[in-house]
């Protein structure tokens, strides 16, 4: 703007200087006076061209572009309260950095870290750290430290400011998993047009999870998956295939199998399998005023049924384990009304059933009733009342609620 | 242990079929959509945009990123929420549009 102001006013100085001298030269003047023009929008095509190039560098600087590389941090971070009944209430904190990286068409990096405060630690993790190459139009190889292709939740829904409850669904979560969050290997996947619709898949050979076979621990006979150095040479492979009936709404299919090393058990391993089946729906309902949002995932594992310590107490059971959940939120967007516009309604049922024999042989079916208030479109304060029903083997059931609060950030 | 298990499948089929009733009512009207519901090639990068980013999340607005920005959080996306290279394209372009 500054150098527009400049030129018209050197311009205007040329116009002036020019009329007072050429007074009695009336057709010098015409000429004199086309040609200061043509000048002048020459001066200024050259100055908007070097605005131009100025603003598409300082956009490149700012996004960490050179000709071929582009880089971009992003993530998101959370601070929450919680009181479970029977546990002393209290704050927290999270945040999760991701990195990306883009060089060229084809080549891409991405890499989430995971900065969590748990006890009187701050714990420190790589999330996923995935290298892709886009091969062609319907297939991406990629590898690395990948979040699980089988697990719809955890792969699209986890983070906080996507996430519509403060915490996450029990069969999908960090204390009774059943599937996976990641996995340590290499997939292949894509998006493929078919007929006037579209499906997606992921195939992947990974690590694996392990099995937890030490008879003394509570957790005996789960699948942990956070095999990072494979502990056998059977690896697993798995996938996903999506569909989309309706552009709104995606139905999907994972899987995982393999085989775990089962050595100081009665089998040197165990094979096992993970199957899931997951349904997502969105859509704006203009007789509703707003968006309805529904959620389902259920998974289901089967691990062969070993003996753990079989020199000493012998412990075995039927090693299945299935558990999921079904979501309904509902947010009046259409509104005029700026408070109501901007608040959202969820509904959320999910459960565990492990195996009675085993010691935590505990059944738990959880509802949890959210509002959100939307700050804006990425950054949300979430209240959330939760009621537990918790059925040991023997039938004895107890209640257990608790409250949740959370404020969580996308940037 | 057969009761509570029979109750809890109950509990659990009654939320899925209200789930499914739920989506079914919202279904309602889906003909019109039908209209547009064909490949990537019959669609903007708007609606494409919308129909991609909200499956999961609340899209934002273009004017929150800068062209170089949209450039790599679309290749981002594209490789996670398996997006076609036609779907990819016309999401950029409309993006980076519109900011």
């Amino acid at each position: 703007m500054k150098v527009h102001t400049i030129v018209a006013c050197l311009l205007c100085s040329c116009l002036g200087a020019n009329r007072l001298s050429s007074q009695g030269q009336q057709g010098n003047t015409q000429e004199q006076l086309t040609r200061l023009q043509q000048e002048f929008q020459k001066y200024m095509n050259e100055t908007d061209q070097s605005l131009d190039n100025l603003e598409n560098r300082l956009i490149a600087a700012g996004a960490g572009e050179s000709s071929k590389n582009s880089f971009l941090i992003t993530g998101y971070g959370f601070a929450g309260f919680a009181t479970h009944e029977g546990e002393p209430s209290t704050f927290g904190a999270q945040f999760n950095p991701i990195f990306l990286w883009k060089h060229g068409d084809k080549l891409f990096f991405e890499s989430e870290v995971e900065f969590e405060l748990d006890d009187d630690v701050t714990e420190v993790a790589l999330e996923y750290a995935q290298l892709s190459y886009v091969l062609t139009d319907g297939v991406t190889l990629a590898g690395g430290k990948i979040l699980n292709p089988a697990n719809f939740f955890i792969e699209r829904l986890h983070p906080a400011w996507i996430n519509k409850l403060p915490d996450h669904p029990l069969a999908f979560g960090d204390e009774v998993p059943i599937q996976g969050e990641s996995q340590v290997g290499f997939q292949v996947r894509g998006g493929v047009p078919v007929g006037p619709r579209k499906f997606e898949y992921a195939l992947f050979v990974a690590n694996g999870p392990r099995l937890q076979t030490d008879a003394t621990a509570p957790d005996v006979g789960m699948l942990t998956f956070d095999n990072f150095v494979d502990n056998n040479n059977n690896k697993t492979v798995g996938g996903r295939v999506g569909i989309f009936p309706i552009p709104e709404a995606e139905i999907g299919y994972g899987v995982e199998i393999g085989k775990v090393d089962a050595t100081g058990t009665s089998a040197s391993s165990a094979d096992f399998t993970i199957q899931d089946v997951d349904f997502n729906y969105t859509r704006d309902v203009e007789a509703l005023s707003g968006t309805i949002d529904v959620r389902a995932q259920w998974v289901w594992s089967d691990v062969d049924n070993v003996t753990y310590d079989p020199t000493g107490v012998a412990l075995t059971f039927d090693n299945k384990r299935n558990g999921g959940y079904a979501q309904l939120a509902y947010r009046p967007s259409k509104l005029e009304n700026e408070i109501a516009k901007n608040l959202e309604g969820v509904i959320r049922f999910d459960s565990v059933d492990l195996p009675s024999g085993a010691p935590i042989g505990v059944d738990v079916d959880r509802w949890t009733f959210g509002v959100d208030y939307w700050v804006d479109s990425s950054s949300v304060v979430k209240l959330a009342y939760q009621t537990s029903d918790i059925t040991d083997p023997s039938g004895t059931s107890t209640t257990e609620n608790a409250f949740l609060i959370q404020f969580a950030m996308g940037f | 242990m057969t009761r509570i298990v029979s109750k809890k499948l109950g509990l659990g089929a009654a939320m899925m079929a209200g789930l499914v009733l739920a989506a079914g009512c919202t279904l309602i009207g889906v003909n019109s959509h039908r209209q547009g519901m064909s490949s990537a090639s019959g669609k903007s990068g708007n609606q494409l945009w919308q129909e991609n980013c909200q499956r999961c999340h609340n899209f934002r607005s273009p004017d929150t990123l800068t062209d170089a920005q949209w450039g790599v959080v679309v290749q981002h996306m594209r490789i996670r929420a398996n997006l076609t290279a036609e779907e990819h394209d016309k999401i950029v372009k409309f993006l980076k549009a519109s900011n």
